[in-house]
């Protein structure tokens, strides 16, 4: 019942809510999505947080590992969404590709970021936004520091390839 | 180690350092066999890094908000742990003591309730044989009169009768249909008026419906009047005799005549004494007939049936239950002349507010049948008929 208790949820929410908003906003772009996806975050983590125990794995690692899983499956629920769309309505579609084209000239790196893989895009976001080190993002996405570096490796090529890409057609463009 | 394990580790650690503080060209120099790979991812980490601090996300507007969202599910999450707890101990089995606990807290208070149905029951018993004095038909009989409510219902000469009629009412439903007959049966029980078989007197000893205010010397009895001496008489019917005590104080309706079908209510005492309080002559058979009066019939069943189907002393006006009590009071105690005209149903689904004394309904066959359903407004008065 401790566990349940208002305050410590309180307290939780207070230390870790922005870090969470941060971590999901870079990954799906949307303020407001960021936001909802964050809340849902903190209610799944109430629900298992019977299943938690410390570990080695800091409470804001669970919740980066909870994050993770609500952006995956928000993506899947928009691809769906987008492959019903495209079916239905192919010149909204197209009206909705530019305007997210034009978003993207304008910010290109979290264009480049969404270009990634999802763990290249965790790997990324927790080592470069979130400032942890490879020991704690392997612990956050449970995988060995050795995958972490592997994957932090071809996340930055990854990263490069799609800033350079962006730049070389926003200068095309130009 | 391989050589991508390598450039791996290579490129961790050159990240390292650039958190820590070192400039590009430092790291690069660090490791030079892998500076022409390194420098484009190194680029990238520093501009992802930059990125984060020039573009930070957006402040969330929401955040408070969403916490109105935890807040929710920290209540229901605490409300489901209590359920399973509760659910989880009461099948696992608590301790013999919990165990003893609850057994207690439910079989004292139905001990004390069948103690208390005993001697309710018992004292009852003994009241009816004491208040008959002439064996079990006597007591029965007493007994019953005490389940049917009296001939308030239908002495055309006693107003406050009348506002016992008025009082008794059905408590209206609602807009749209007939009361429930749970509660119309439990008014009829407790309130319903009883009217006499017909117009040559039942006598029959009415008694206060005992369910709502148990055993009590106060009631009303009826029957032939015989033997008048002085300010008291003899009144016969229903299996047994009553010397009648009036006094000044006493109200009397109509003329106290030998012959004549009265109704008495005041305090009984040993049994067959009655103080009078009210006196509510009906007829005098003998001198209307010329014949001398029957014998008292007791009514067919003396529990209300008899007036099935005709409540002609009701109004359909749906008085709130809550009233009825202190109209019966009323009635009994301030009873109003004007009361002796009979009233047609109402039944005109107008709310009403509570009974006054001068309210009438005693008038026979003024009234609806008991069938009719207070013009569909959902007050009806009773097909039960005091059931």
């Amino acid at each position: 019942m401790r566990a349940l208790s208002e305050p410590a949820w309180a307290e939780v929410y207070a230390r870790h809510a922005q870090q969470v908003y941060a971590y999901i906003y870079y990954r799906v772009g949307d303020q407001h999505t960021a936001e909802d996806l964050a809340a849902d975050v903190f209610v799944k983590a109430l629900a298992g947080i019977n299943r938690y125990s410390y570990r080695g794995t800091p409470l804001l690692a669970w919740l980066y590992r909870i994050a993770h899983n609500v952006t995956v499956d928000y993506r899947k629920a928009a691809a769906r969404r987008a492959r019903h769309n495209v079916a239905e309505m192919p010149e909204q579609i197209e009206e909705r590709t530019n305007a997210i084209q034009a978003f993207d000239d304008a910010s290109d790196m979290m264009s480049a970021i969404r270009t990634l893989t999802d763990e290249q895009q965790q790997v990324v976001i927790l080592r470069f936004y979130a400032g942890m080190s490879n020991a704690e993002v392997s612990r956050v996405i449970g995988k060995p520091e050795g995958a972490v570096k592997a994957l932090q490796s071809r996340a930055l090529r990854s990263l490069r390839r799609a800033l350079t890409g962006a730049h070389t057609m926003r200068a095309a463009h130009a | 180690m391989t050589r991508g394990e390598n450039f791996d580790n290579a490129l961790n650690a050159a990240i390292d350092a650039l958190a820590s503080g070192c400039s590009l060209r430092d790291v690069l120099e660090q490791h030079q066999q892998h500076a022409a790979a390194l420098l484009p991812l190194l680029q990238a980490a520093l501009a992802s890094n930059a990125h984060a601090r020039v573009a930070p996300p957006p402040a969330p507007a929401r955040l408070g908000t969403n916490y109105s969202i935890l807040h929710a599910a920290v209540e229901r999450a605490q409300t489901a742990a209590r359920k399973e707890s509760i659910a989880a101990r009461s099948a696992t089995g608590a301790p013999w003591w919990q165990r003893r606990i609850a057994f207690a807290s439910l079989t004292v208070p139905l001990g004390a309730v069948v103690a208390f149905a005993a001697v309710g029951i018992g004292g009852a018993a003994a009241a009816g044989v004491a208040s008959s004095g002439d064996g079990p038909i006597g007591s029965a009989s007493h007994i019953r009169s005490r389940v049917v409510d009296s001939v308030d219902a239908v002495n055309p000469f006693d107003s406050g009768h009348g506002d016992t009629n008025e009082a008794s009412r059905p408590e209206p439903s609602s807009a749209s249909g007939a009361a429930p007959a749970g509660t119309s049966q439990a008014q009829s029980s407790s309130t319903s008026p009883v009217r006499p078989t017909d117009a040559s007197g039942t006598a029959e000893a009415h008694g206060r419906d005992n369910s709502t205010t148990g055993p009590h010397v106060a009631d009303t009895v009826s029957g032939r009047i015989t033997d008048i001496h002085g300010n008291t008489f003899t009144l016969t019917g229903g299996g047994g005799e009553w010397h009648v005590t009036i006094d000044g104080a006493t109200r009397v309706v109509g003329a106290i005549a030998n012959g004549a079908e009265a109704s008495v209510r005041g305090a009984i005492a040993a049994g067959k004494n009655v103080h009078a309080d009210t006196v509510s002559v009906i007829a005098d058979t003998t001198t209307s007939s010329g014949t001398p009066p029957q014998a008292p019939v007791p009514a067919a069943t003396g529990h209300g049936d008899d007036n099935t189907g005709d409540n002609s002393d009701r109004r359909n006006d749906g008085v709130p239950t809550n009233h009825r009590r202190d109209a019966v009071s009323t009635a009994t105690k301030a009873p109003s002349p004007t009361a002796v005209v009979a009233q047609p149903p109402v039944g005109d689904g107008e709310p009403t507010k509570p009974v006054h004394g001068n309210d009438t309904g005693n008038g026979r066959g003024a009234g609806n049948d008991g069938s009719q359903s207070g013009n569909g407004d959902g007050r009806s008065d009773g097909a039960d008929g005091g059931r």
